[in-house]
């Protein structure tokens, strides 16, 4: 007789079973790497020399004030660009003008490594959050811009006809039916230029050492002044994980959802 | 009849359009007209112009030559007085299907919300769809959503209600369905109907008047009176014999061998 656990999903247990096995077989080979490499573990850490620094990290409560700072930075430089560039992209699809005039210029920009904006955002605004924010944004603006524009212009012409005969004309349009026709695309452009965003903090914490808060990008740099690399690689799991949840989690499901309920499966040209 | 019965007037109506160099004469010298609550079909193989005519009728394409005076008025813009229907539903999937049929309804003045949902319902209801108001577009199948598509046309109330192949992308079954149920809507409503197809028996069980056109550049070919009572069936023989004279007519004119007749 089949034994079955009477209120859990078996489907669920092996899944999680499964993930729990790749993760131990990737630390078992990290523990061989070190025993077998032979370097000193002030070099190569063990994985068990990361967890106990993140676990004290996490008890005395540096890494989670450092995330949250992370965080926050993070949703207000990207949320910056986000007012600017799904707006500005709009605009840019409708009028001819205002494409031709800056979209060579967003083109140029966007290639730009948004590093490079630090010596600049150095002068402008000192070792300040500002800073900061502005590099986020200056990384991920130019790709929201281009991707919105070029979102809007892939949306079926067949609802804009089907609006129109409906009465709906102008600004109506724009807010009823072109802006959520094109909103699956904008979230793929979202997402890209999500990751943007969060390299650019990435260099942006590690070169603004700024005394008002300290996020992960910062903890990583102090990490290397004092030599200690269980901390460094630490941290670099650290932004593994909010990455991986931003952009697997929370992005692809936003993604899938819409994708499904516009209907993509079959595009209604 | 008198002037005013008649609801759309199209005169000496051509229209042509430039590919690179070419340049394609899609309809040349269309002249008809539809009384009210007069259902009429405009038949024709692919390409021959047809969606074209009917998309000037609505305001959506403009009128190169001649005229089309829709209500004694030149039709330039869309107008909610004619509703269209498309081959594909067109629905908004992030309105769920009563925000859909709601819509339209969005810029009719004088009612207030609440007004507009009873309305809406009332609509769903007469397209067999009720319980359905909260369903999204993609959890439908395709002839529900060319039933909310229906009902989103008609509840405006407009005076005209122009369909673009809307049961083209549809299986036979749920077509013979749909083709009761649009029955049964007009003799409840008499609008004005003006359907566009290339199917040849849809046109002969729904209509009242089918407007045959030939292969690109589009000429009518025969304006044919189909004078059987309603309601009617694909498989009635009266239908069929009809629509093998229709057929007989469109091949008459036509030696190209592409068509394919889809009866």
């Amino acid at each position: 007789m089949k034994y079955r656990l009477p209120f859990l999903d078996l489907s669920i247990v092996k899944f999680l079973l499964k993930k729990v096995a790749y993760l131990f077989v990737i630390l078992c080979i990290w523990q061989c790497a070190y025993v077998l490499g032979g370097c000193s573990d002030l070099i190569f850490p063990t994985p068990f020399q990361v967890a106990r620094f993140l676990w004290n990290a996490c008890a005395d409560g540096t890494l989670v004030g450092a995330t949250w700072m992370t965080i926050k930075r993070l949703i207000l430089g990207y949320g910056i660009s986000m007012l600017i560039g799904i707006p500005l992209g709009m605009l840019c699809s409708r009028f001819y003008i205002l494409n031709a005039c800056i979209g060579k210029l967003v083109l140029g920009l966007q290639t730009l490594p948004s590093i490079c904006w630090v010596p600049l955002t150095l002068l402008w605004f000192g070792q300040t959050d500002c800073a900061i924010l502005f590099v986020v944004t200056m990384g991920s603006l130019w790709s929201l811009i281009a991707s919105t524009e070029s979102s809007v212009r892939q949306i079926p012409n067949l609802y804009i006809k089907a609006a129109r005969t409906m009465g709906s004309r102008g600004i109506d349009l724009w807010l009823t039916v072109i802006f959520p026709a094109a909103l699956p695309f904008i979230i793929t452009g979202m997402k890209q230029s999500w990751a943007f965003a969060w390299r650019s903090l990435m260099s942006a914490e590690i070169y603004v050492s700024t005394i008002r808060g300290l996020g992960v990008g910062q903890l990583l740099h102090y990490g290397r002044e004092m030599q200690a690399m269980d901390h460094v690689v630490g941290i670099i799991l650290v932004i593994i994980a909010i990455g991986f949840i931003a952009e697997k989690v929370i992005f692809a499901n936003l993604e899938r959802t819409l994708h499904k309920r516009w209907g993509f499966v079959k595009s209604p040209h | 009849m008198t002037e005013t019965d008649v609801k759309i007037c199209a005169s000496h109506v051509g229209k042509a359009f430039t590919r690179g160099h070419r340049f394609i004469k899609v309809l040349d010298n269309i002249s008809f007209s539809v009384q009210a609550g007069e259902f009429v079909a405009i038949l024709g193989p692919s390409g021959c112009g047809k969606s074209t005519l009917l998309n000037m009728v609505a305001g959506l394409e403009s009128c190169e030559e001649g005229n089309i005076i829709v209500n004694e008025y030149h039709t330039a813009q869309p107008e909610r007085h004619r509703m269209m229907m498309f081959q594909e539903a067109a629905l908004f999937p992030w309105y769920n299907v009563l925000g859909n049929v709601v819509y339209g309804l969005r810029f009719k003045k004088g009612l207030t919300n609440a007004e507009r949902k009873t309305i809406a319902l009332h609509y769903l209801r007469l397209v067999g769809l009720d319980h359905f108001e909260r369903a999204y577009v993609h959890e439908l199948s395709g002839g529900m959503k060319q039933r909310v598509a229906l009902a989103r046309a008609l509840a405006p109330n407009p005076q005209i209600l122009l369909m673009d192949e809307p049961f083209s992308a549809l299986d036979a079954l749920t077509c013979e369905q749909l083709y009761k149920d649009v029955q049964k809507i007009w003799n409840m409503q008499h609008k004005t109907v003006l359907l566009v197809t290339h199917n040849v028996r849809e046109a002969v069980v729904l209509t009242q008047r089918v407007i045959v056109l030939s292969q690109r550049p589009g000429k009518i070919l025969k304006d044919f009176p189909i004078r059987l009572p309603y309601p009617r069936s694909v498989h009635d023989v009266s239908v069929s014999a009809l629509a093998n004279e229709l057929i007989k007519v469109l091949h008459e004119k036509d030696d190209a061998d592409d068509y394919v007749s889809c009866i």
